[in-house]
């Protein structure tokens, strides 16, 4: 459903994603892994048109490539973006509302509000609080809950683990097989490669802007060079 | 004599302070100084006078129409002029708006010449005498006036869909455009309001003193200017607080020291503010910073 073809971007003179090709299919969570630097922000914020790129990105079958990110976003993508991006001076509740920024029918909206505090009860007594002064932990699950709070069908989440404690990283993970269970692709982009081959269905190896190896997580697990350069650390 | 001057100083901070929330939500959002804003504020007035002078009234259509009329002009500056200049660096947006405030300026200039004009006199402007003050009802007026547009422009950034879509905005542009939220219809909102804003300062000056004139603008632009840095550049609440303690610091250096230090006072306080604390009363750069 959702496709990047032959995706290039590049920093002013600096050619950072050299022709990137994926796929997201229905109800599947696809992990991008690779070491920091390796273009894992840079090919997210290309699929929302956060930054300019050549290539093609098809959802469902249509360009989406030249829209604006709102246009992005109306059509059903939704994203979570690395380091959380949290509205801080907005309140918890006032940054879930902007998340349904779309959604203009106040009954769907309490809905989608019900929806999320049922995932992240953690949000609840802190509603009126402004983001910005919750902890880290907190504000992942805020920036994912903005996030669903569109009622995407697609969700991309960007290094959704970086700096959490290891329970708050079990947390989001579950979040992630929760959110996916709900019937929303997820594609997923992490350092934390053991941690996102665990909740993927398959995964892709970025290293320098390109896209080196794709495969099952299974194969990927069990493939001796990812092992060596990505799960070395956490298995 | 004290009280006779914190009425003034009252009156035109208050007018200050209308000038100085389009400067402040315009910087919020996208961080420019629309050093074209005062002209805005003579466009108001023009606009008033021309629909008064022309049809003869009634004043109520002269406001609509100075609502419309400046929320317009805001619009095409930034469409037509802001918004190519976008990616464009910091600077030279800078050059672009006093380019724009020049070209508005010739244009009234052109359009209604050089000379100040009377307001057409709508309202008998009674004074009355309180313990030996002396207050005009219009001085009556602009404050009260003043208060409920802050009221209002309050509970339209606080409470509303479109008010908390301006905050985001101005927090992260980025990221609220991932959420749905078009930049570009925000900015356009915001050029719209800041500008009809100070549009109905400028009809209220020129009712007050009875006249108008081309380049009304420079010099309330500057003091509307200093009173964001003064509130601290980006806060709606600071660009009020600011607007009134230049316009309180102006009626007292005229009623103490000499009308001719009324000039400098902006100037004064501006460079204190800089040395003292440059991100103002309410500091909204260190914040946004953080
Ligand atoms: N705004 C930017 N300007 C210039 N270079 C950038 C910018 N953002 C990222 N880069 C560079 O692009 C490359 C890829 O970055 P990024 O997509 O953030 O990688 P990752 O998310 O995988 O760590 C890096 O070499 C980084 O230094
Ligand atoms: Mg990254």
């Amino acid at each position: 459903m959702l496709q990047a073809v032959e995706l290039k971007a590049s920093y002013g003179k600096v050619s950072v994603l050299h022709s990137i090709s994926f796929e997201v299919k229905q109800d599947e969570v696809v992990c991008l892994v690779g070491s920091n630097g390796a273009g894992k922000t840079t090919t997210l914020k290309a699929v929302m048109g956060l930054v300019p790129s050549q290539g093609d990105v098809l959802f469902h079958g249509e360009s989406i490539h030249s829209l604006r990110p709102a246009q992005i976003a109306r059509r059903g993508i939704s994203y979570v973006p690395e380091g959380r991006r949290i509205f801080p001076h907005l309140s918890v509740l006032e940054n879930l509302e902007m998340g349904a920024y779309l959604c203009k029918d106040t009954k769907a909206l309490k809905n989608r509000l019900d929806q999320q505090l049922a995932l992240f009860p953690e949000l609840t007594g802190r509603l009126h609080r402004p983001g910005g002064t919750l902890s880290g932990g907190e504000q992942q699950m805020l920036a994912i809950a903005r996030a669903l709070m569109a009622s995407p069908k697609t969700l991309l989440l960007d290094e959704p683990s970086m700096g959490l404690a290891p329970m708050v990283v079990d947390r989001v993970f579950n979040v992630i097989r929760e959110v996916s269970r709900q019937g929303i692709s997820i594609l997923l982009v992490e350092q934390n490669a053991a941690g996102a081959l665990a909740v993927s269905d398959r995964g892709y190896v970025l290293e320098q802007g390109r896209v080196v190896l794709e495969d099952s997580t299974k194969n990927l697990q069990g493939n001796p060079g990812v092992q060596r350069s990505y799960l070395g650390g956490h298995l | 004599m004290f009280l006779q001057q914190v009425v003034n100083g009252i009156t035109t901070g208050c007018i200050y302070g209308l000038v100085a929330l389009g400067y402040t939500l315009i910087f919020g959002v996208i961080g420019l100084i629309n050093f074209a804003h005062g002209e805005v504020y003579m466009f108001g007035a023009f606009i008033a006078f021309s629909v008064l002078a022309l049809l003869g009234g009634p004043f109520s259509l002269a406001i609509v129409a100075v609502i419309i009329g400046t929320a317009l002009l805001g619009c095409l500056m930034d469409g037509l002029v802001y918004r190519p200049m976008r990616m464009a660096p910091r600077v030279s947006q800078l050059i672009t708006a006093m380019a724009v405030s020049i070209v508005l300026r010739n244009t009234a200039m052109l359009a209604w010449g050089t000379r100040t004009r009377a307001f057409p006199s709508i309202f008998p402007l009674r004074a009355m005498e309180f313990w030996g003050i002396r207050v005009t009802q219009l001085q009556l007026a602009i404050p009260v006036l003043t208060l409920l547009l802050m009221i209002g422009l309050h509970l339209l950034i606080y409470r509303t869909r479109l008010g908390k879509a301006v905050r985001a905005t101005s927090l992260d542009l980025e990221m609220a455009s991932a959420l749905g939220i078009e930049p570009n219809h925000i900015i356009a909102t915001i050029f719209a309001l800041g500008a009809s804003m100070g549009g109905l300062a400028g009809v209220l000056v020129s009712i007050f003193y009875g006249s108008l004139s081309f380049d009304m603008g420079v010099a309330v632009g500057l003091r509307a200017f200093v009173a964001c840095i003064l509130g601290g550049i980006g806060s709606i609440h600071g660009a009020m607080l600011g607007g009134l303690i230049i316009g309180l610091a102006e009626a007292m250096a005229v009623g103490y020291i000499s009308p001719g230090y009324k000039d400098a006072i902006a100037f004064l306080i501006l460079t204190l503010v800089l040395i003292a604390k440059p991100s103002g009363i309410f500091g909204v750069l260190v914040e946004k910073g953080g």
